[in-house]
């Protein structure tokens, strides 16, 4: 077969696949006569065909039975669901135990001791949340909640998974029920982040589920897009205030209060990929001083704040520029170390802001009253969690520079030119950035041949990229924390794996409109050319014109073994890092040293 | 706050993974050197029992053989759940070297007859080529650091050639002016060859700086024929000429990888298919199996 032999075919378009393809006319006209619907301006969407297009396409009707499990917490969310009948309970508490991830082994040792421990024991999935041995030990010794057991069942001929104990788990878990009218999961869905709660059916309930591609379009609408946005900053403050571990004493009266001063506010755009492709070639100070600035060094520390999501870089002047020193990412704290002074000295003039803080791309955030994190929320934090009372100031308490200063808080022990470079090139969204140490690589593209391999043929990544003295930042899925390629994908091909965060592309539904390669700041999604089993490369039967699909790294998903790369490295080079968490980065560059 | 937690994490696992790696170290040697002395003591058993001790070491050196060439099988499968490539080339070193003395111990240092001959030549250069192999493997990556920012093999070419192509129009530009003419001569008399022809194959193997360095202070040298634009013609070129050795370098050092290791793996799988008829010729022959 001659390699240039093409064969024709219809170029997948836009509606190809909806979300649910058994989805009837007549549940479609009731859905448009049921508020919010009944009350939108079809008008707004004749550009994309009609309201009923979207609600055909993009939402289905979903059935729940007492029990069921609607949403759960710490799945990624990409859709938001609407109750039309029935109710659910929203669960504010975390119903199991936060999953941990074991340690990436990298030696003879290491792999042997899994390989034994994985050949002798047998998993068992209805042990989840039910500890190991030692720990069941522990709880039978102290009286402890009920855990939820969760089990997979088939209704229609789709799997459910449901709470065999519904009633017990009521009973023991603070819940907020939602009944018929009440939307959920939007939040999630809109920020590209896990589901904060989760949310179980407590009676027959029917729930239409929009998924996030048809909530963009309907958010179109003036009024439903007020609406959105209105719940967006009212509901999320309590949840994220409990889930903050550094707040894990407030009780709920305190929480209360601390709500009823607390500003939920959102600085830069959503779409911040477009201008960072501008600025990314810029001067470097050019850019900072075109980061929204959220607080300012020198200025009085009147308010605490709290990431929810997106970055904020922490700066402070040094000499014509501004000096990177950390990066600030979901449920950090800003302003803390000034209110700590305070608090800790309360006769002494209160310090200005030591840092600035300012906007990476989009960052959403709480804004704590300084009175009220003073006087409800340090009290009730451990002494020794709060930080230390600082030793070299920048600026004093009239907001003046003090000269000679030799060290300043806060910083990371990572360098700081290393911050910078990760900041600048906005490495730091990367849960799994592919690291190439150059001290190590020889370059003999194992790592390209392994990938290749896996992925029929073409290679997910490109072993290159921006470089950091031996640290090269190769151009593979970085599976972000804010995925923007995901922003424009009109069918949802590119999604999130709601248990692993995972960020992949679905072939089948995959249209190669190149919205997702153009979005990604990183230039890590290629589009590549559609082939047939026999390497016949498919092309348009009207234009004749190459069908493309975008490709990217999906971290070898499907295999148990984990990435093909990573795997086939004989050198110990290539390594996935998450880039988000300081703390994990300089616990990697430790161990690389070492 | 955050950073004494930092500091924390850090610094127990550097401690943690220091110690496991020692570990392993003493580990690995300690099998190492039990598997030496296992060896040994086996040759001496099976003299001792009147059994044949060429056969006793041939079949270990074989199963060791056997194990070397698993690294070549198990890169083949980038998806088996067999553990890194990274822990079975470790483990391919050691067995590398316990390699050297089970034949040590089956045909001594100097061997007669043409068909073990052969054999012996085979293994004393697969040998050397696989600790030549590992040498070029630890040092490549640093001498690879040193030459700039790294450029992956197959854009290397698409490289060298805008190189040529700009140190091309430099040199017209510098015929074009009585100030710069000199630079126009000497890429005619001595640049032309570098920027258009590849590096030749001594370079490949030993890849040096010489030339890169004579070509610069030839460079240097024509400063006094020179006038202001000349003098910035005369930068250019030299940033080109240092660019284009940079590419050479790095090519020559990835080239160098990838025959050091294609070598050796050829060598290790005739010399497995060798060490077979060996067996097979040791059997046919000898009166005591």
């Amino acid at each position: 077969m001659p390699a240039t032999a093409t064969i024709a075919q219809e170029r997948p378009v836009r509606w190809d696949h909806p979300l649910d393809p058994e989805m009837l006319h007549r549940d479609i006209t009731w859905l448009l006569a049921q508020p919010p619907f009944a009350y939108l301006n079809p008008d707004v969407f004749r550009a994309n065909g009609s309201l009923e297009t979207i609600l055909k396409h993009d939402a289905r009707l979903v059935r729940y039975e007492p029990g069921d499990v609607v949403v759960r917490e710490g799945d990624y969310g990409s859709s938001a669901f609407i109750v039309l009948r029935g109710s659910v309970r929203a669960f504010l508490v975390s119903l199991w135990e936060k999953k941990t991830k074991p340690a990436a082994s990298t030696d003879v040792w290491d792999t042997i001791k899994q390989w034994v421990r994985n050949t002798t024991s047998s998993p068992n999935p209805s042990n989840r949340g039910n500890g190991n041995r030692r720990s069941r030990g522990r709880d039978a010794e102290t009286p402890r909640k009920h855990i939820p057991v969760q089990s997979v069942g088939i209704e229609e001929g789709k799997n459910r998974i449901f709470l065999q104990d519904i009633n017990a788990v009521l009973n023991d878990y603070q819940s907020e029920s939602l009944g018929t009218g009440n939307i959920f999961g939007e939040m999630a869905a809109i920020t590209r982040t896990p589901h904060r709660f989760s949310v179980i059916a407590d009676a027959p309930t029917v729930v239409l589920e929009i998924r996030w591609q048809g909530l963009r379009l309907l958010r179109r609408d003036t009024g439903f897009r007020s609406y959105l946005d209105e719940r967006y900053r009212s509901t999320g403050l309590e949840t994220h205030l409990r889930e903050t571990p550094l707040l894990r004493f407030l009780d709920d009266e305190t929480i209360q209060n601390v709500v009823e001063v607390t500003k939920l506010e959102s600085y830069g755009e959503m779409e911040w990929f477009a201008d960072f492709k501008d600025v990314k070639n810029k001067q470097v100070s050019s850019i900072i001083d075109s980061e929204p600035t959220i607080a300012s060094e020198g200025t009085p520390a009147r308010d605490l704040y709290l990431i929810r999501a997106g970055f904020a870089r922490v700066s402070h002047r040094h000499g014509n520029g501004h000096r990177t020193t950390a990066y600030l990412g979901r449920g950090q704290m800003f302003g803390l170390e000034e209110l700590s002074h305070s608090f800790f000295n309360p006769t002494l003039q209160p310090l200005p802001y030591q840092s600035s803080l300012r906007a990476l791309g989009f960052v959403d955030f709480l804004r704590i009253p300084r009175e009220a994190a003073l006087s409800l929320l340090l009290p009730k934090v451990r002494r020794s969690e709060l930080p230390a009372i600082f030793e070299n100031l920048r600026y004093d308490a009239g907001g003046r520079v003090v000269p000679d200063t030799t060290r300043m808080l806060p910083e990371t022990d990572v360098e700081t030119p290393l911050i910078e470079f990760l900041v600048d090139q906005r490495i730091i969204n990367g849960k799994q950035s592919m690291l190439i140490d150059l001290d190590r690589c020889t370059g003999c593209d194992e790592c390209v041949k392994a990938c290749a391999s896996t992925h029929s043929g073409t290679p997910r990544f490109i072993r290159n990229g921006p470089q950091y003295g031996p640290l090269m930042f190769a151009h593979a899925c970085m599976h972000c924390v804010d995925p923007v390629c995901m922003i424009g994908c009109p069918t949802g091909a590119i999604h999130r794996n709601a248990d692993t965060g995972v960020i992949s592309i679905n072939p089948e539904t995959c249209i190669g409109c190149k919205t997702c390669s153009e979005s990604c700041p990183y230039e890590n999604i290629v589009m590549i050319q559609v082939t047939d089993k026999q390497g016949r490369a498919a092309v348009d039967r009207n234009t004749n014109l190459p069908i493309l699909q975008a490709s990217k790294c999906d971290l070898c998903q499907n295999h148990s073994t984990g990435p093909a790369c990573q795997n086939a490295c004989p050198h110990q080079a290539l390594y996935r890092v998450d880039t988000s968490d300081s703390a994990t980065l300089q616990s990697w560059i430790l161990r690389r040293t070492a | 706050m955050q950073k004494s937690v930092t500091n924390t994490i850090g610094r127990s696992s550097q401690a943690t993974r220091s110690e496991s790696r020692v570990n392993s170290r003493t580990v690995a040697f300690l099998i190492f050197a039990i598997a030496i002395v296992g060896t040994i003591a086996y040759r001496n058993w099976t003299i001792s029992h009147l059994g044949n001790e060429s056969f006793a070491t041939g079949y270990v050196l074989l199963a060791t053989c056997v194990g070397l060439i698993s690294l070549g099988i198990r890169k083949r499968f980038p998806l088996t759940s067999l553990g890194r490539v990274s822990v079975w080339q470790s483990a391919h070193h050691y067995l590398g070297s316990f390699c050297l003395v089970a034949y040590c111990l089956h045909a001594g240092v100097l061997t007669t007859g043409w068909f073990e001959s052969v054999l012996a030549i085979l293994f004393w250069t697969i040998l050397l080529s696989g600790f030549l192999s590992w040498y070029v493997n630890k040092k490549s990556p640093k001498m690879l650091r040193t030459a700039g920012p790294a450029i992956l093999r197959s854009d290397i070419p698409t490289v060298k050639s805008r190189v040529s192509e700009q140190a091309y129009q430099v040199a017209l530009q510098a015929a074009g002016s009585k100030g710069s003419m000199a630079i126009a001569e000497y890429y005619r008399s001595d640049l032309t060859t570098y920027f258009s022809k590849p590096r030749s194959l001594w370079y490949r193997l030993l890849p040096t700086g010489k030339k890169k360095r004579n070509l610069q202070s030839g460079l240097e040298r024509l400063d006094r024929y020179l006038d202001e634009t000349g003098r910035e013609l005369l930068t250019r070129i030299k940033s080109l000429v240092l660019e284009k050795d940079d590419l050479d370098f790095q090519s020559a050092i990835q080239q160098r990888v990838r025959f050091c290791a294609a070598f050796h793996t050829v060598l290790l799988g005739a010399f497995v298919v060798f060490s077979l008829m060996h067996v097979a010729l040791a059997h046919l022959y000898s009166s005591h199996w």
